[in-house]
């Protein structure tokens, strides 16, 4: 037999990307949305986003153009239009219909880091919009907001496309939500053509592969895994809202069924959330057969996750080697390393006390008491990729089994965040003690065993929930904002990686004759964390003052807090 | 689901509301003052699309994922859902073009 398939051209930069996948298969389907069953192809998205570049006329090089947009094909068309036009796209969350005051201000603080020079949005959330920024002075005063419905329409004829180069910048991406300090990576052509041909190579994927992603284009695995791999890779993908899985998950396993999707995944809490919330009388009817490669990252990977999911939709076909782990940030564009495809999780038990205490990887039984099951994120993608583990204190690289500062280096790492130089040269410029580098910082700790890498912990004061990162410091000023003045203690904002998941933990300080208003204070504490950031705390532990340990200049110890946490050495104020 | 056959009231309903809310924040249901609003119990965006799911296999109709954000107390909530099973209102829907992937081109 003739194998007419012929592996798809890489390209430098995403208009060459985009028009190259277009010259080879016009009338290819290339984006379906999954809301609306609309369906385009990649010479449609070309014929679009070219109206959108001509709609966009006027901009310098290098400005900066706010895509506030649902999932779909629509995003990837207005993506593509800021493309061609040669600036720089920055994907932003959203906000809810409801709280339109309070549900832009991850918008007002991105806006007010990186003064974008236009909002690129639908027209119904365009009307809604405009009267709430007029009737404010900040970040986004007199930034026009422009719909996509207009841009659309624009005659493609009369654009100018920019050419860009390899090491230009296409896109910002946001990484926490963080008040003092909101980072904008910057994503080149070159990082992101890159790190996408490196995972549609890793995943082994073919023209005949179909993807299906709920990651919302805000977030990299949204945005590289769910639009551009595809593309990169030749084959086509359906997109869904993460609201619609998230309400109810079956629809992410029917959508597997119904269009034999190959390629789909996301991160660890969608799995777990699959397990726990599809009924086991609904599993039958399902076949997954078709699920070859289910990824699994941006949030720590839990093994019980996996064999929950495992034995759940096992019935249904689904098949345990399957699962694809990999390991990623905002900063690596996406995937810095993973597995094999087929291959599966590889689950390690290792001494906790080694590993925490020590910081030595010893091997034990999986099943015992005091045993730390961890996942393997596999190797670096490619040959052009080199990780290292670092003692962070000697700048030595750590051998084998001992853990340290994940280090990495290579063409999908970005050039820096955004117009801030400082924390630039802090994290993308480390060099190890014989002056190797410049690696990238992941503020990540992990150990690598036969090659592959295991995250252990976190040196960053950053607490991932959903796959979403939020800071420690932004959580720790919400809650201090609504504990009452007299008793206000130190309040810690905690990440504590378990074996079966990533706990997020508040501890708060509290004074005498507390003890009769815990519960009060801890819904409180939950109400500010849910206002602020849409989640909730695993735990909120009250503690008497002076039980949160602090630096001599008065700054919170996290991780020693959590160790104390972790101990069971904080003795919580007693309830009523 | 509902095992009888008399239309659920708003009182039924918001009795269920008050139980599973209850649980999903791991909190006594007699905490929960109806008027509050959920983002004050600490309610997630995650819990909220949850509430959605599981009020929709309860009262057995297609709601939106937005729901509870969107009518955030328990007073709120389980009034308009009255009104939803007792046919005087239609099911409240996504607004198609905001909140969820909504696409702006036709079919290929």
């Amino acid at each position: 037999m003739t194998r007419t398939t012929t592996t798809p051209r890489t390209c430098a930069t995403l208009p060459d990307l985009v028009r190259t996948r277009a010259d080879e298969a016009p009338d290819r389907l290339q984006y379906r949305t999954a809301d609306s069953g609309g369906e385009l192809t990649v010479s449609q998205v070309v014929g679009h986003a070219e109206s959108v570049a001509a709609g966009l006329q006027g901009l310098e090089a290098g400005d900066r153009v706010v895509l506030l947009l649902p999932p779909g094909g629509t995003f990837a068309v207005a993506f593509f239009g800021v493309m061609f036009a040669g600036v720089v796209a920055v994907p932003v969350a959203p906000p809810g219909r409801t709280r339109l005051t309070s549900g832009l201000e991850p918008l007002r603080r991105i806006a007010a880091d990186c003064r974008p020079s236009a909002v690129v949005t639908t027209e119904a959330m365009a009307e809604a919009i405009r009267p709430v920024i007029e009737a404010e002075q900040g970040s986004l005063t007199g930034v026009p907001i422009l719909a996509i419905e207009d841009l659309v329409r624009a005659d493609a004829d009369a654009a100018a496309f920019r050419e860009r180069g390899t090491d230009d910048p296409a896109y910002l991406q946001y990484t926490s939500g963080s008040t003092s300090t909101p980072r904008g990576v910057v994503i080149t052509h070159g990082n992101v053509t890159t790190n996408a041909a490196a995972i549609a190579a890793a995943y082994r994927t073919t023209p005949e592969d179909h993807a299906m992603v709920w990651v919302p284009p805000h977030h990299d695995m949204g945005l590289v895994g769910g639009l551009l791999t595809p593309l990169t890779g030749g084959f086509s993908v359906t997109l869904w809202s993460p609201y619609q899985i998230l309400q109810s998950p079956i629809r992410w396993l029917e959508s597997i069924h119904e269009e034999r999707v190959t390629i789909s995944g996301g991160p660890d809490f969608g799995y777990r959330l699959a397990a726990d919330r599809v009924e086991a009388d609904r599993v039958q009817g399902l076949d997954l057969r078709s699920w070859r490669l289910a990824f699994t990252g941006a949030e720590p990977i839990s093994a019980a996750t996996i064999d929950a999911f495992a034995e759940r939709f096992g019935p249904a076909g689904f098949d345990r080697f399957a699962f694809y782990p990999c390991y990623g940030l905002a900063e690596t564009t996406l995937m810095a390393t993973g597995g094999i495809p087929g291959e599966g999780a590889r689950v390690r038990g290792l001494d906790r006390h080694m590993l925490e205490a020590e910081g030595r990887a010893v091997d034990t039984d999986v099943d015992a008491d005091g045993t730390r099951r961890l996942v393997s994120c596999g190797r670096p993608i490619d040959a052009d990729h080199d990780l290292r583990i670092v003692d962070v204190d000697s700048g030595l690289e750590q051998a084998e089994g001992t853990v340290g500062e994940i280090w990495f280096r290579g063409p999908s790492v970005a050039h820096g965040y955004h117009d801030d130089p400082q924390s630039t040269e802090v994290t993308f410029r480390a060099s190890l003690d014989d002056r190797t580098g410049p690696f990238l910082r992941t503020g990540d700790l992990g150990v690598v065993i036969d090659g592959e890498l295991y995250v252990t912990g976190r040196r960053k004061d950053v607490i991932v929930v959903n796959g979403r990162n939020i800071d420690a410091h932004d959580v720790e000023e919400a809650v201090r904002a609504v504990v009452d003045a007299p008793r206000k203690g130190q309040t810690a904002a905690i990440s504590i990686l378990e074996s079966d998941r990533e706990r997020f933990v508040v501890v708060q300080e509290v004074g005498r004759g507390a003890a009769d208003e815990a519960a009060r204070i801890v819904r409180d504490v939950q109400g500010a964390v849910a206002r602020r950031f849409g989640v909730r705390a695993d735990e909120v532990l009250l503690v008497r003052p002076g039980s949160v340990p602090t630096t001599t200049s008065g700054k919170i110890r996290r991780a020693e807090t959590a160790r104390l946490v972790r101990a069971g050495a904080l003795t919580p104020v007693e309830g009523p | 689901m509902n095992a009888s056959d008399e239309p659920l009231d708003q009182v039924a309903i918001a009795t269920w509301l008050r139980s599973e809310i209850a649980r999903l924040l791991e909190i006594p249901p007699d905490s929960i003052d109806t008027a509050e609003s959920f983002e004050s119990y600490g309610m997630a965006s995650s819990d909220a699309l949850f509430l959605s799911g599981d009020l929709s296999e309860y009262l057995g109709v297609e709601l939106s994922a937005t729901l509870a954000w969107d009518h955030p107390t328990i007073d709120e909530l389980s009034e308009l859902l009255a009104k939803v099973v007792r046919g005087e209102i239609e099911v409240p829907k996504d607004s198609p073009d905001w909140d969820l992937g909504s696409e702006l081109f036709g079919t290929a």
